[in-house]
This record gives C-alpha cells, structure tokens and sequence, in this order.
C-alpha cells in the first residue's frame, strides 16, 4: 500500500459515507462528517493569516482530534499534541520549543487553556457536537517566531528528559509513512472492524490508533479516561475486535482475576506495546480471548511508533521464554537493529545495548542539545539511534528485552527520567537532595522519591508531590516520598539507585525517616 | 463474611485507603485517582485488599470501572455485593 502526505484525506473520502469513524460514548462520527469537519478546519487555517509553523492539538481523543490530525496532514504542517491537564508550565515550555501557527482545542478544554495561555497564540476552538468551528483568538497578520518545526515533520511528541525539561522528538512524514506500510499489511484494520483508541494524543502510539484505523476504513472506538485503568466492561460492552495498549492495562485485569476464559469474544487482534510484557499475562489475555492473535510490539518514539514485533505463538517454549518476557522479536524489514556488546564488560556478543538505523528513525531531536549521546556513527558512515534498551539475540534471532542501560523507567508505557523529577524537587527544596525511583515489590509501589536533607527537617510528602505536580505530568508525580537518614552513595561515590530501591522495597516502616545502611 | 453495616464497611474502606495515600483527609466522594497520591497501579493494589478484607470478590467485567474509584462508589458497589443472598 501506498500512502503519500496527505492520503489520510484522500482515504477518508473513499469510505463508505455512512459508516462510523470515530466513536466517543454516544456520539458517532461518520466518516462523511469527518471529512467535512477536516475540510472545515483546513479551511479555516488557509483562509487565516495564521503563519506556517506546526498546529498544536489541545484536545482529548475523538472525532475534533482526528479531523485536526487530517487537516495539518493535508497542509502539509506538523501536528504537535499537548495535554490540557498538565502544568501551565510544561504546556508553555511545549510551546515555546515549537512556535506553533495556532492552536486547535474543544470546548472541553478551552477553559483550562484560558488559564494557561498568554495570548500570543491563534487559538481555534471545535465545539462539543463537532458542527462550529469559532476563533477564541483571531490570527493577527503579525506571524510568532519562525517554527524550528521543518516541512518534512509530521508530528512532534515531547517525552521526560534528563535535563529537566521535556524532550521535543520530531517524527519525519517518511518515518511515518514507512511504519503505515508496516503496520497496515500485518495489523491492519477493515471496514467493520472496532479498533480501540487507549492511547493519549500525547503518546505517540495514539498516531497508530488514528491513522491504521481511518486508512483501513474501520472505526475508531474512544476508551472514556476512567475505563482505561481496568478496560474489560469497555471492551465487552464496545464488542472491540481490535485492542492495543499498554501491557499495564492487561496486568490490571490479570491482578483483579477478571481475565476469565472467553470473556473477549469479539477480540480477534491484540497488540501490546510500550513496556515488558509478561508470559503469565499474556497467557491469560490468550484465554480470556480465544480468537485473538497477540502480538508484542516494541519501539522507542524516536523509531516511529514501533519497530520490532513478536507474533505470540499459542505454546510458550523454553526458547521463548528468557526471564518470563514475551520477546520483542524481529527487527520491522526494511529497518535496521544492531547489539552492541561491551566485552571488557563480559558481555556476550549477543547481549548489549539495542542501536537502530533506518528510515524510521528520527534524524535528531528538536533541541539538538538533548541528543549529544543519544546518537552514533557506525564504522559504514550510518547514524544509529542508540536506544539505551539492554537487549539479548536468542538462537532463533529474537531480541529480548532485559532491562535499561541507563536509569529510565517505564510507568504505565509513560518514559520517565528520574532526573527531570528529581530537578523539580531540588528547584522547589534546593537544600535536599533526592532520588526517584520505581519499586515493584513490598509496600510502596510505582515511582518512589527518597528525599535526604543534610539540616533540618525534610519537606512533607504532599509538598513534594505538589512541587511535582506543578511542572510535570501525572504520571510523573511520585506515589511515595520517603525520607533518607543518609545519603547512599556506592565505592565511586555516586548515588547507589538499586540500593535505595532494595531498602524502599524492603522498608515497610513509616515514611518519615527509613534507616539507611550506608554501604562504601 | 456478611451483615456488615454500610458504615462499617465504609470505614474499613477509608482505613484501606488511608493506609496508602498521603492525603490527610479525602472526600468520600473524591476521584481516588484525580485527588489522591494512588496511580492506576495503587487503584488495583486496593481493590485486591478490599477483596481480601472482605472475603468478595468485585466483578469488572460488570461493574462500571467509574464506580470503582471512590470510597463512595466502593461503600455502595460493596453493600450492594453483601445484599445478594450468594455475595461473597
């Protein structure tokens, strides 16, 4: 299949009129409207004096987000998600990093972007029933700051930086492109076919939910924010035939017991992505869904998407199976991965840091600041992604997952780098310092903050959480602070992450003070 | 285990959440979600002690998630549970 900039539109218009596209609780969109509201706000956008940078979407998923997505398709210009319920602040450094033409949001969202927003960008609101499009803010002949946005860039996603302030990953339209093809040969979607939409705008695997189901024809079923944590009545009530999400949301139900045998009988194709997924789990979701085929699906946002797979086969084996992880498979064709071992470390040549090149892979980040160790030239000239993901080559040629090479975690499929929050605590307590990190067993579990104040008392849990809470997203925000008797430092002196969380799983004691053996 | 008062039950679902979150008071009817330090994770790890403490065990295939996510919404999906003749 061949899909050019701008095909989405085309698409849109072939389908049948009639048939739903997007589906949110009651509200239906066919296709026909979809393509009507694209033209509307294409429209609107050519007919402004609006200069030619990205378009910002600050809106939920649904019918306005996607017909906004096909409209900056067509006019060629980057799309650039945010999220209306993270900070003021975080929104405005997404902002300034991106100088966008003009902002598109809903009626759900203009009230909270009011407060954010300073004026200075065009600001055009879709309403509730999708039949008004209203200029909140007027485009003024006097353009903003030229975008570092190029014409080639299809959209822009932000992740956790190490710097304290979030990462720009400009996606290119051939990137794009080159991943549709992929993904709409092996897990495509049909006319009649139900496709979830799990994912936030701000996620980047939303950009699969939206175009591999509106190219296809199928429709795209919008999960209300509250069913995502424990989705089973959502995707039995919506008689979903195609699911993807985050392994996390598989794990929920498995913990709850609700993956009972045959409880998905429409599910017929599941793909999982974003984090390590489970055997147990995903022998679980196979019985819960009798007709589904699974696939593990693995990709950082800086390789469009996803990049290798993992057809589930019905029979785990002994050589699938290395630490209880579903592999992440083969490398997508066309794309290129490589390991790289370190030897004088007693690294085996199959196990080592995962490198990817090819036409997937994003030529650098917005800031190019924020890449000087993220990219590597190969002794044949190539520039290679290095992903920072440990991986292992097994006997039949399957990567598997085993861990991080740096010290990023994974909250729900989210990337989150302690240092960015660890910078927001220090800003709002610059005379404590801290670690964040992911405890998985004992009494506190998810992200956790241990805080040690050289005098004095150290700060309440809830004034970190709001210190956080004011610069990051929530996913972001530690669930526990607890606070050090001293500060853990391993022989070289840095700070020992794996001891601190080794004594925070262990701890079961209060929050205030954990007795801390200081190892040298 | 049965006859408990909606009050008791209410109360041990207050401790239950009380024991895992920094709030020093909570709205019953509060997203435990929006307006704790709980994340989906920390939801989940709850319904699982609620089940434990009660000895029930709470269908989300049938129950609207929504209703999960309160200590309001919890006190009543569980009097609910306990006044069927088979609850628990």
């Amino acid at each position: 299949m061949l899909v050019t900039r701008g095909a989405l539109i085309d698409l849109l218009a072939l389908r049948r009129p009639d048939d739903t596209a997007v589906e949110t609780g009651e509200q239906r969109t066919s296709y026909k409207q979809l393509l009507d509201l694209t033209h509307a706000i294409r429209e609107q956008i050519t007919r402004s004096p609006a200069g030619p940078g990205p378009i910002v979407i600050a809106d939920d998923p649904g019918a306005g987000a996607c017909a906004t997505i096909a409209a900056a398709q067509a006019l060629g210009r980057a799309y650039v998600p945010l999220s209306a319920s993270h900070p003021a602040t975080r929104i405005q450094q997404i902002l300034a990093a991106v100088e966008p033409a003009l902002i598109v949001q809903s009626d759900r969202t203009a009230t909270r972007m009011a407060e954010v927003l300073s004026g200075r960008y065009p600001l055009l609101t879709i309403s509730r029933q999708l039949d008004n499009l209203s200029w909140a803010r007027p485009p003024e002949p006097v353009v903003s700051g030229a975008s570092p946005i190029n014409s080639d860039i299809a959209y822009v996603m932000f992740t956790s930086g190490t710097t304290g302030r979030p990462k720009g990953v400009p996606v290119r339209t051939e990137s794009l492109m080159a991943y549709l093809d992929v993904a709409t040969k092996h897990f495509g979607v049909q006319p009649g076919d139900r496709a979830s939409h799990f994912f936030e705008l701000t996620f980047d695997l939303s950009v699969h939910d939206i175009f591999v189901t509106l190219l296809g024809g199928g429709t795209l079923v919008v999960i209300p924010a509250e069913q995502r944590i424990l989705p089973a009545r959502f995707l039995r009530e919506k008689e979903i035939s195609h699911w993807f999400s985050v392994p996390s949301a598989a794990e929920s139900l498995h913990r709850v017991g609700a993956l009972r045998p045959g409880i998905f009988p429409h599910l017929r194709q599941t793909l999982f992505c974003g984090e390590p997924l489970r055997w147990p789990v995903t022998e679980a979701w196979q019985t819960a869904a009798p007709d589904s085929s699974i696939v593990n699906l693995y990709g950082p946002t800086e390789a469009t998407i996803a990049i290798s797979y993992y057809v589930v086969p019905r029979r785990r084996s002994r050589s699938n199976d290395i630490y209880g992880i579903v592999p992440i498979g083969q490398v997508f064709e066309g794309q290129h991965g490589r390991i790289l071992s370190r030897p004088e470390a007693g690294e085996r040549p199959n196990r080592g840091e995962l490198w990817l090149s090819g036409s997937q892979v994003i030529s650098g980040y917005l800031d190019a600041g924020d890449g000087h160790d993220a990219f590597a030239s190969g002794p044949d000239g190539v520039t290679w992604y290095r992903t920072g993901d440990a991986v292992e080559r097994d006997g039949d040629g399957l990567l598997h997952f085993v861990g991080r090479t740096d010290h990023q975690l994974k909250i729900s499929g989210y990337r989150v780098e302690p240092a960015e929050i660890e910078d927001a605590i220090h800003r709002a307590f610059p005379a404590c310092r801290s670690v964040v990190v992911r405890c998985d067993q004992g009494k506190r579990r998810g992200l956790v903050a241990a805080i040690f104040c050289e005098e004095g008392d150290g700060p309440a849990a809830s004034a970190v959480r709001e210190a956080c809470a004011s610069r990051l997203p929530s996913y972001m925000i530690p669930a526990h602070v607890v606070e050090l008797a001293s500060w853990p430092v391993n022989a070289n002196g840095k700070i020992d992450r794996a001891a601190v969380r080794r004594q925070l799983e262990e701890h079961t004691g209060p929050d205030v003070v954990a007795q801390h053996g200081t190892e040298s | 285990m049965k006859n408990h008062s909606e009050h008791e039950i209410r109360g041990a679902v207050r401790r239950l959440v009380a024991e895992r979150v920094d709030e020093v008071s909570l709205d019953d009817s509060a997203s435990l979600l929006e307006k704790t330090s709980l994340d989906s994770l920390g939801v989940v790890e709850l319904l699982v002690a609620i089940e434990e403490e009660f000895s029930i065990s709470i269908d989300v295939v049938t129950v609207d998630p929504e209703s999960l996510l309160s200590i309001s919404g919890l006190t009543r999906h569980l009097s609910m549970l306990m006044d069927e003749p088979n609850g628990g």
